[in-house]
C-alpha cells in the first residue's frame, strides 16, 4: 500500500489561483470568483 | 439546483480532467446541460498542484478565496449527500463533514512521464510507460483510464461511455 499523502493546499488558506481555458475560449482562474462562494468540481468524460 | 447556488450568491466551477482536449469534454459539459463554467485541464496541471491522482474530487472556496473543504475521490455531484453538502455551503457557508484532504502517494512517476510522450506525439512510448506504471501502482485511476481512453476509444467517445466494458477489464485484471 502506498503511504498516504496530504493534500497541498489546506482548509483556511488561499487555494492556488490556476488558470485554464473554458469550453466558451476563456481564461478562467478562481480568482474571478472573489466575492462568492464557489464550489470547484473536477471530473472526466472517461 | 444551479439556479439556486446563483441566486444565494455561490458558483460551480467545473474543471475536466480530459488530456484529449474540450473537444472530448464539450458533450458532457452540453448533455448535462450547463449553465455553470467549465474549463479543460489537458495537461492534468491541477493534479500536480494539489497532489491528487484520481477523481471525482470537490473544493469548497469561501468570498475571499481561503480553501473550506476538500474531498478527493468520491465527490460525485449527482449524490444526494454531495448535493446536500454544496447546498449547505453556498447557503451559509458551513460545512458540515470533515475534509477527506489525503490521498494515497503516486508509487511511479510513470502517469507524468507517459505524459510527456502523449504529448510530443509518442502514442506507442506513452502506452507502454502507462502500461508499466499501472503494473507498479494498479490504483493509479487516472493514469489506467487514460490508458484506456487512448487504446478504445470506441469504448468513450462514441456515444455514452462503456462502463460495462470498464468493468470487464477490471475483471480481466488489465
Amino acid at each position: 500500500m502506498p503511504a498516504k499523502i496530504p493534500s497541498n493546499v489546506s482548509e483556511g488558506t488561499q487555494i492556488p489561483d490556476f488558470e485554464l481555458r473554458s469550453l466558451a475560449g476563456d481564461m478562467v482562474r478562481p480568482s474571478d470568483y472573489r466575492g462568492k462562494r464557489l464550489v470547484i468540481f473536477f471530473w472526466a468524460s472517461w | 439546483m444551479y439556479a439556486d447556488i446563483r441566486s444565494n450568491n455561490g458558483d460551480i466551477l467545473s474543471v475536466a480532467v480530459d488530456l484529449q482536449g474540450a473537444d472530448k469534454a464539450r458533450p458532457y459539459h452540453e448533455q448535462a446541460g450547463a449553465e455553470f463554467v467549465t474549463v479543460v485541464d489537458e495537461e492534468n496541471s491541477l493534479a500536480r498542484i494539489f497532489g491528487y491522482r484520481a477523481i471525482p474530487n470537490g473544493i469548497f472556496v469561501d468570498e475571499e478565496g481561503n480553501l473550506q473543504f476538500q474531498q478527493y475521490g468520491g465527490f460525485d455531484i449527482k449524490n444526494a449527500e454531495t448535493e446536500g453538502l454544496v447546498s449547505a455551503f453556498i447557503s451559509d457557508g458551513r460545512v458540515s463533514k470533515r475534509s477527506q484532504a489525503t490521498f494515497d502517494g503516486p508509487a511511479s512517476d510513470h502517469f507524468e512521464r507517459g505524459l510527456a510522450h502523449y504529448q510530443s506525439g509518442d502514442i506507442e512510448q506513452a502506452r507502454s510507460v502507462w502500461r508499466a506504471g499501472i503494473a507498479l501502482d494498479p490504483e493509479n485511476w487516472n493514469m489506467r483510464k487514460q490508458l484506456w481512453a487512448v487504446e478504445n476509444p470506441d469504448k468513450f467517445y462514441a456515444g455514452k461511455v462503456d462502463y460495462g466494458w470498464q468493468r470487464e477489464q477490471i475483471e480481466q485484471g488489465q
